[in-house]
């Protein structure tokens, strides 16, 4: 089945419940704590970036204390991630073929090919593409092909995220469905 | 169209697809890729000189250092061909085009008769006339075989002398060194990556090499290669003399376009097509590195003989051979490599030299973190990149280009360590609303 997300800008504020449930999900032990047999870090495939500046009456974002790089951010809160793009550029920038489109749609990531060149970095217009430094391949969002609901759907509270499953995803007055909020 | 019988009787051809691809690499795959998009089932035949199944020549270097095997080195699953219904001709090379006839000649005398024809047929790298240049040890690096031929001549204790200080160059030099081979790379240009980097982001790179062991000497040409029956050393232009095992030519490529050239389609530096990908020939097609295509920036045409620039125009080129109609926005240059863990990414054009006029730069560097970034400006708009370290905005930066953005309202908070696309849209330079939804 065709999953799309969108986000509805208005109603995120940035409480980064999401991410949370993102890392979990795709932690080996879907605990989002590292376990010894496998030393994966989970690592969120969503991520709440902040603009400086708020153009509209959207709730803002608390400054994250000493979460930022060096600069603390504050301003309207935007989820940044894949949207599994019509024409990917990461897909054509790949060269390692780990990178493909599915029939379903969705741009997956085989880690087992990946290795670690960021050409999709490189190319992806969003930044949404994220580096596993620890295995030194990257990390994105896969719709969660192995659950109906993506966990970060299923797990923001305001209904800001949102997925569209149907056949014509692109079309958003199809079924949509919405996370527990 | 439907592929006739008639050419197989009248032309005496062997065979008759509806698609010939010569190469079989990042334009080849991506021009089948831009086939299917548009017709599932036309017969498409992928010919290449090389035996091997479509892979990664990216990955070569990955494949000396023992990264990538013979396995992860392939660029699509070894079901691809049948998958995609196309027919591979491998470990055969096309040695004649008759474009008014519309077949192609194998060097086994097969004739092969086409509807549309890509020619993908890259580049080879350049050997320089130099004494001694064909001695056994001295290598290119280019295909799969070739990077078989340097893994088997690397091993610890052994000293290699790589010329040039490019992306091969310098990938083949991590390589080595991950073999434990003592490595020396000489480059003739004032700093490593004259090509894609610019002086400051060269030092840090070129830094980063000699930590870990990589000997740089720029400004240094190799004037003849020793030895009696094989390598044993090299003489440099500072008098110098090198003992070494294995010398690797990084020099640069040129495009093959001999094969082109003699068909009579126009041909300059490499294959000249326009913003089809079509060639002088109005069924044939050309792209990757071979093809002289359309600049993004300065909309005249050049060659980015780089693996994304190849994929996407042979997508293109694809999607046209099949009746669509696709047009090349053109294509810049993204160069991407990760040196003992600094990732370095720069695109677009970065470095506006003293007869370039108009040209505004911002740049950051904070060396203890290794972070480095300049914005190359022209009229308010970004037209290069490079970021060192913080390597994630780079995409951001590339789309930026490519959207013809003026940035000048938000030109502080892109050497931000923590730029990233949020920026860009809190600013509302970009209103992106098939993501972004409003309620």
């Amino acid at each position: 089945m065709k999953k799309k997300i969108i986000v509805k800008l208005d109603k995120c504020i940035g409480c980064r419940s999401c991410e949370i449930a993102c890392a979990r999900e795709h932690s080996p032990s879907k605990s989002g704590e590292r376990i010894t047999a496998d030393t994966r870090k989970a690592l969120s495939r969503i991520s709440i970036k902040t603009g400086l500046t708020n153009p509209t009456d959207a709730p803002e974002m608390r400054p994250r204390k000493g979460k930022s790089k060096t600069e603390i951010a504050t301003g309207k809160a935007y989820p940044i991630r894949c949207r599994h793009c019509d024409d990917p550029k990461c897909v054509e920038a790949c060269m390692s073929g780990a990178l493909i489109k599915n029939e379903e749609g969705a741009v997956i990531h085989d880690p087992d090919k990946c290795v670690g060149c960021w050409m999709c970095i490189m190319a992806c217009p969003y930044g949404a593409i994220k580096r596993d430094l620890e295995n030194k391949i990257i990390v994105k969002c896969d719709l969660c092909s192995h659950r109906d609901m993506p966990a970060c759907v299923e797990a923001c509270k305001t209904g800001a995220i949102v997925c569209i499953v149907g056949e014509k995803s692109e079309q958003q007055n199809e079924s949509i469905a919405e996370g527990s909020g | 169209m439907k592929v006739s019988q008639r050419g197989l009787v009248e032309m005496n051809l062997d065979a008759q697809y509806k698609y010939v691809i010569i190469g079989n690499s990042a334009a080849g795959i991506g021009c089948v890729e831009g086939i299917r998009r548009v017709d599932k089932e036309g017969s498409i035949a992928v010919i290449s000189e090389e035996k091997m199944h479509t892979y990664s020549r990216c990955l070569t270097s990955y494949y000396i250092a023992g990264v990538v095997d013979d396995e992860k080195i392939l660029f699509r699953p070894k079901d691809y061909y049948e998958k995609k219904k196309v027919t591979p001709i491998l470990g055969k090379k096309v040695v004649k085009i008759f474009p008014g006839e519309n077949y192609i000649v194998l060097d086994d005398g097969t004739k092969i008769g086409y509807l549309s024809l890509m020619i993908a047929t890259g580049a080879s790298p350049v050997i320089y006339d130099i004494p001694g240049n064909n001695k056994p040890g001295v290598f290119v690096l280019r295909t799969y075989e070739d990077a078989r031929r340097i893994s088997e001549a690397a091993a610890p204790g052994k000293r290699a002398v790589v010329m040039g200080g490019g992306l091969v160059g310098l990938k083949s030099a991590d390589a080595l060194h991950a073999k434990g081979v003592e490595v020396w790379v000489i480059v003739t240009s004032p700093q490593i990556m004259s090509q894609t980097m610019d002086r400051d982001g060269a030092e840090i790179l070129r830094k980063q090499l000699e930590e870990n062991g990589i000997k740089v000497m720029t400004e240094t040409n190799v004037e003849e290669i020793i030895g009696d029956k094989k390598v044993e050393a090299v003489r440099l232009s500072t008098g110098q003399t090198l003992t070494c095992d294995i010398v690797i030519f990084a020099k640069g490529v040129r495009p093959n376009i001999s094969l082109a050239k003699d068909a009579g389609i126009d041909t300059d530096y490499g294959i000249l097509v326009d913003t089809h990908m079509r060639t002088s020939v109005p069924n044939i097609y050309a792209a990757g590195d071979v093809a002289e295509a359309k600049d993004f920036i300065t909309g005249e045409r050049y060659i980015h003989a780089i693996w994304p620039n190849a994929v996407e125009q042979g997508c293109i080129a694809g999607q046209n051979m099949a009746g669509h109609d696709v047009e090349y926005a053109g294509g810049i240059a993204m160069n991407s490599v990760d040196l003992f863990g600094l990732a370095s990414i720069a695109v677009g054009f970065t470095r506006p030299r003293g007869k370039d006029h108009g040209y505004e730069i911002i740049s950051r560097s904070i060396p203890e973190k290794k972070f480095y970034r300049k914005i190359v400006l022209k009229d308010g708009v970004i037209v290069g990149a490079i970021c060192i370290g913080e390597v994630e905005a780079a995409g951001v930066f590339a789309g930026l280009i490519k959207k013809r953005a003026n940035v000048s309202r938000i030109k502080e908070l892109l050497l931000r360590e923590d730029f990233d696309y949020a920026k860009v849209l809190g600013e509302g330079l970009i209103a992106d609303t098939s993501y972004f939804a409003t309620a």
